[in-house]
């Protein structure tokens, strides 16, 4: 994260051009921000009037960082590190400027990072600092205090600043941070990545054309890209968001909290988003909650992943914006990115399986393979586990993603993830192929297939169901809709693919990751 | 702690009586819902369900009604004898209120 400021300082040698460039924004969030802090008791703001918000230029940013790496680096240290060694620290970050600041100030000084989720219980904490022998964790409350007494230190001048960041390029690349999975169904796994690694797709994007990050935005004069990312920051997704912006000298809009996705879109509507990266499950709750009928939305850039793609959506947000670029990312938290499509069709062509698309740029070191049904992807980005040293692939490099797919003609279709295959009296079921066959039908927005234990033949399907507006006013009784739902099981569906229980609710709950929550409910 | 242990109930016959009450009704429920989706069992058919009737020569009840009736009654009972490893063979409806009956007594003799 840090080489990526880094580089920003480096490549504009003259203090001039840094004058320039550095003045731009790089954070605009919500002024519901207190400290690092989103007060939760306070209701997200109804009309343009009630917002008013805080920006960060570059140059504040930057500023902010060194006094951060100072504090940390004399107080800090000097106070707990029982050692020489690179503290092995957690951070907790949420969705503020002050807390991407502290993480990239650690990475400055070659701290190695375990990020956390924003909140946090006090008994996690615990477990925490002493399962992965952390010797500090950041919390909320820590980066405010820590923040408040950084302001007070003396600020650095321009030669300053590029001294450390010299320093910093020059040194070796083998520091990392350690990132939980977005885990769907069980428990988040640890994976650590290089920071090298980790930025090397927010590289690649930027200094595809030119050597430096910055003429594409000044020589074109192009407005630079506003991200609004949706993705909470600890995970895998929410990271790449926030490196891509650096990286392009962007702009990064923070709405304050990602907990309620009408704030979220409805605070975006007001500052002007060109691009929007989020889950199927984000744009299709957005799109039939009516958040993108309120205000602007002048996008260039939609980016879907995390789940699988389906044509309907496609379909619609390719009518919704029209003029905005739609890209599929196939990305894990242990590979990293490995393909985006772009040509607005579900799944990805075949000849990905010979060759993937790669930047010239780029070393093609990533391949895909299927094995029984399964994507195998080989790169030599894999993350490591946290807690061993046990490679992630295979004898001869292959790592499992865990992702089933089929091929259909020129093209191959996921088909949902292995661990949430469903057994039902020895038939398996993909919840996530259910799902997109119930799609299709015109009075339903969105559905979630999930399980529900059966003592007698492992499990039962149930599902929730969110009916689009019209049904719901045309339909009235959700019996009628029941049972036109059970009519079309019966004539489409084998016995065992028929949803048993039906629940009928407004919204779908998202996990932290912003993907359908999938666990079964009687699993603890 | 089971739904009717919390209602302080007994496990006297008016007890059991709910059991095999609540047993037909959500079998009977199934079926009417199977058969006005246009399969299965004719309506005559559907009033005759009995505790004497054998599970498996009840028309339309297949293996994966049954597992739904269970998920159903331990939404009714707050148990689910099956999932503590109840092995009695069953043949009749009769043989599965007993089950519910049994597991209930045992239950409410606890503690």
């Amino acid at each position: 994260m840090f080489s990526l400021l880094a580089q920003l300082l480096v490549h504009n040698e003259e203090r001039t051009s840094w004058e320039t460039f550095s003045k731009l924004p790089f954070i605009i969030e919500a002024s519901n921000v207190k400290e690092g802090n989103f007060s939760k008791s306070q209701k997200p703001p109804q009309s343009d009037s009630t917002f008013e918000n805080k920006e960060w230029s570059y140059h504040d940013f930057l500023s902010l960082v060194y006094s951060l790496r100072e504090e940390i680096g004399t107080k800090v240290q000097r106070v707990n590190s029982p050692t020489k060694q690179k503290p092995h620290v957690g951070l907790c970050l949420g969705p503020y400027a002050t807390s991407f600041a502290l993480l990239a100030a650690l990475d400055s000084l070659r701290w190695e990072v375990t990020l956390l989720p924003e909140t946090i219980s006090s008994e996690l904490l615990a477990t925490l600092t002493q399962n992965l022998d952390l010797f500090h964790i950041f919390t909320p409350e820590k980066i405010a205090e820590l923040v408040r007494a950084a302001q007070g230190s003396r600020p650095l001048n321009f030669d300053g600043y590029r001294e450390i960041a010299e320093t910093y390029l020059e040194s070796p690349i083998g520091h990392g941070v350690t990132i939980p999975t977005s885990a769907t169904s069980g428990k988040a796994k640890l994976r650590r990545q290089t920071w090298h690694t980790l930025s090397l797709p927010a590289r690649e994007t930027a200094y595809a054309n030119t050597a430096s990050p910055f003429p594409r935005y000044q020589v074109t004069k192009e407005p630079a890209p506003r991200w609004l990312p949706t993705y909470r920051p600890h995970l895998y997704a929410g990271l790449q968001v926030v490196l891509q912006v650096l990286a392009t000298g962007s702009t990064l809009l923070l709405s304050g909290s990602l907990d309620s996705l009408s704030h979220q879109l409805m605070w975006g509507g007001l500052n002007s988003v060109t691009h929007l990266s989020a889950t199927p499950s984000f744009f299709r709750q957005g799109l039939f909650l009516g958040l993108f009928e309120q205000g602007e939305w002048p996008l260039r850039q939609l980016t879907l992943g995390g789940e699988i793609v389906d044509q309907p959506l496609l379909d619609r947000l390719s009518e919704k914006f029209p003029q905005a670029r739609k890209t599929h990312i196939y990305a894990t938290t242990e590979t990293g990115r490995l393909f985006a499509v772009n040509d607005g069709l579900a799944g990805f062509p075949t000849r990905y399986l010979t060759e993937l698309p790669m930047k010239k740029e780029a070393q093609p070191k990533v391949k895909i393979k299927i094995d029984e049904d399964e994507l195998f992807a080989k790169t030599d980005r894999l993350a490591t586990q946290s807690d061993s040293s046990a490679s992630l692939a295979d004898a001869e490099g292959w790592y499992a993603t865990g992702d089933l797919v089929e091929i259909c003609g020129e093209r191959v279709y996921f088909l949902g993830r292995k661990s949430e295959t469903i057994n039902i009296g020895g038939n398996k079921v993909q919840p996530a192929r259910l799902e997109a066959i119930f799609r299709e039908l015109d009075y339903i927005s969105d559905i979630k297939i999930y399980p529900k234990k059966s003592s007698l033949v492992g499990n039962l399907l149930a599902a929730e169901v969110v009916l689009t507006e019209e049904a719901t006013t045309n339909f009235g009784e959700r019996n009628r809709v029941q049972n036109m739902l059970e009519t079309f099981c019966q004539k489409n569906l084998a016995s065992y693919e028929r949803p048993r229980f039906w629940g009928f609710v407004s919204q779908i709950e998202l996990t932290d990751a912003q993907k359908k929550k999938r666990a079964n409910e009687n699993d603890s | 702690m089971t739904d009717s242990q919390k209602n302080g109930a007994s496990s006297d016959t008016s007890q059991g009586d709910k059991i095999e009450t609540v047993v037909l009704q959500t079998i009977q429920w199934i079926l009417s819902k199977k058969e006005s989706l246009g399969k299965t069992a004719q309506t005559s058919r559907l009033g005759a369900v009995t505790p004497e009737q054998r599970l498996r020569e009840i028309d339309g009840l297949e293996s994966l009604d049954l597992a739904e009736l269970v998920i159903r009654l331990e939404q009714s009972f707050g148990f689910d004898p099956f999932s503590r490893g109840v092995t009695t063979p069953l043949e009749t409806v009769a043989d599965l209120c007993k089950v519910y009956r049994t597991f209930q007594d045992n239950s409410s003799g606890e503690s």
